[in-house]
């Protein structure tokens, strides 16, 4: 022991000091750069896999958002079809209503219109019935002269009248 | 170190037994000076009782290093880090994945590792400081008795068997405290005086007859782990020391011989062995640790 001591010139000052200056370096080593730099690490570590997390979350969001977009749009082009259809019979049925009234009133003026013709077609030939009476009895009377028996003249030419009356009717009708 | 007459030897002692060049007695004591490798670190002043030597010197240097190495990185610290801190962290990054490897747990290596790291980057520092040029033959000429002999400035810590020895100690005196705050005193005593084992046989005898053979062993293997904390010291400072010394002294060698070209290789050698060594240490010391924490079961 005594010639390791020698000839290594062990000196437990030295030792000493070396050992001071040992815990020097680990003291500044750990307080000012090893402690601090996990910190640091372990800090970018928890904030690195944050952000990973949110970037899935916000993925799966739109995923989300993108799926419920589409049902939207499906829904909202149904519910179009389903109005343009219920447009299209509503118009279909107006349509067919207002057809209907049309051809009613049509056929309602045509009716009137045929009745107020037949009437005053009927008051026409009454009218011309009784001038046309007139007229004969004159024309006869101015060709018989004063005939002896108007009375009898009378009942002929109504007779007469009437055949024509009735020959017209028959060939105008 | 690259001085031609530069001779290598082992010195007993400090005073007498220096080896002079041969055909010195035909010089002049005023031309000769002796230049040796010695085994101890020389010392270069002393305050009071207290001797400063051209180690502890190098020592120092490697604190302030570390010391501004470590105020630069605290300074310079980002989240987004800068190329220098990403250096820095894929070194202590990786030195924290291999720490792991040896105690399994990163709660445990993160209480280990400040130290463990710490020994690494002294020892390294310290072994790449005596590579220098400049370390080891810039000095200048003591008169000691009748002889003059040549006094490096500087000498690489780790080639004094001061500071292994004292980081040695500071190893296993250190892995021993921190076992003992890690079982607990009791239990860690019984490691190495293994009580427990004792005591138990007359308890457990009856059912395992085999217990009278094996708990004396087992008390004789704690007592073997005493001589074994004795052993850690030694092989711990005496192979840093020894590589480190052989070293400088096959770096004088070669330089003496071919003083050109020659001792390139041997440099590069000895910067691996310089990374090796810290590592060894530092590696050796994180075992020690990690052991005295477990609590022993068998």
């Amino acid at each position: 022991m005594e010639d390791i001591i020698k000839s290594f010139h062990i000196d437990w000052k030295l030792m000493m000091a070396q050992l001071i200056n040992f815990t020097i370096v680990a003291w500044v080593l750990w307080r000012w750069a090893l402690k601090p730099l996990t910190k640091v690490m372990t800090k970018r570590a928890e904030e690195i896999s944050k952000g990973l997390q949110d970037a899935k979350t916000a993925a799966e969001g739109l995923e989300q958002l993108k799926i419920t977009k589409q049902e939207m749009i499906k829904e909202a082009k149904h519910e179009a079809a389903a109005i343009h259809k219920q447009a299209e019979l509503t118009a279909e049925k107006y349509r067919q209503d207002t057809v209907a009234k049309v051809k009613a009133e049509a056929e309602k003026a045509v009716a009137e219109v045929k009745q107020k013709f037949i009437s005053e077609k009927d008051e026409m030939f009454k009218e011309v019935k009784q001038q046309a009476a007139s007229l004969v009895i004159q024309a006869t009377a101015k060709v018989l002269g004063k005939v002896a028996a108007p009375k009898l003249d009378k009942e002929l030419i109504e007779q007469a009248v009437k055949e024509v009356v009735n020959k017209s009717k028959s060939k105008n009708i | 170190m690259s001085e031609a007459n530069i001779i290598v030897e082992q010195t007993q002692t400090v005073n007498e037994q220096n080896v002079q060049v041969p055909g010195a007695d035909n010089l002049s004591a005023e031309t000769q000076v002796a230049h040796e490798v010695t085994l101890f670190a020389e010392p270069i002043w002393a305050f009071g009782s207290f001797t400063v030597t051209n180690s502890l010197i190098n020592s120092w240097i490697v604190v302030l290093i570390i010391l501004v190495l470590a105020v630069f990185i605290r300074q310079g610290l980002k989240t987004i880090p800068s190329r220098f801190q990403t250096a820095v962290e894929t070194i202590v990054d990786g030195a924290l994945n291999l720490a792991d490897s040896v105690t399994g747990d990163r709660i445990k290596t993160l209480k280990i590792f400040p130290l463990a790291f710490g020994v690494f980057l002294f020892i390294l520092l310290n072994n790449w400081l005596g590579l220098l040029p400049g370390v080891g033959s810039i000095g200048f000429i003591a008169t000691q008795g009748h002889q003059q002999i040549f006094v490096p400035l500087l000498r690489g810590a780790t080639a004094d068997f001061n500071t292994t020895l004292a980081l040695a100690l500071m190893s296993v005196i250190g892995a021993n405290i921190f076992g003992i705050v890690a079982v607990g005193a009791w239990k860690y005593f019984n490691k190495f005086v293994n009580l427990k084992a004792l005591a138990s046989i007359p308890r457990k005898i009856i059912k395992e007859p085999t217990i009278i053979m094996v708990n004396p062993i087992k008390f004789f293997v704690g007592l073997i782990e005493i001589i074994g904390e004795f052993a850690k010291i030694a092989s711990l400072s005496f192979r840093l020391f020894g590589n480190i010394f052989a070293g400088e002294v096959l770096l004088t060698s070669i330089a003496i011989m071919i003083a050109f070209i020659a001792p390139i290789p041997f440099i590069f050698l000895e910067i691996i062995i310089g990374i090796v060594q810290a590592l060894i240490f530092s590696m050796l010391t994180l075992v020690y640790f990690s052991v005295a924490a477990t609590a022993e079961e068998h």
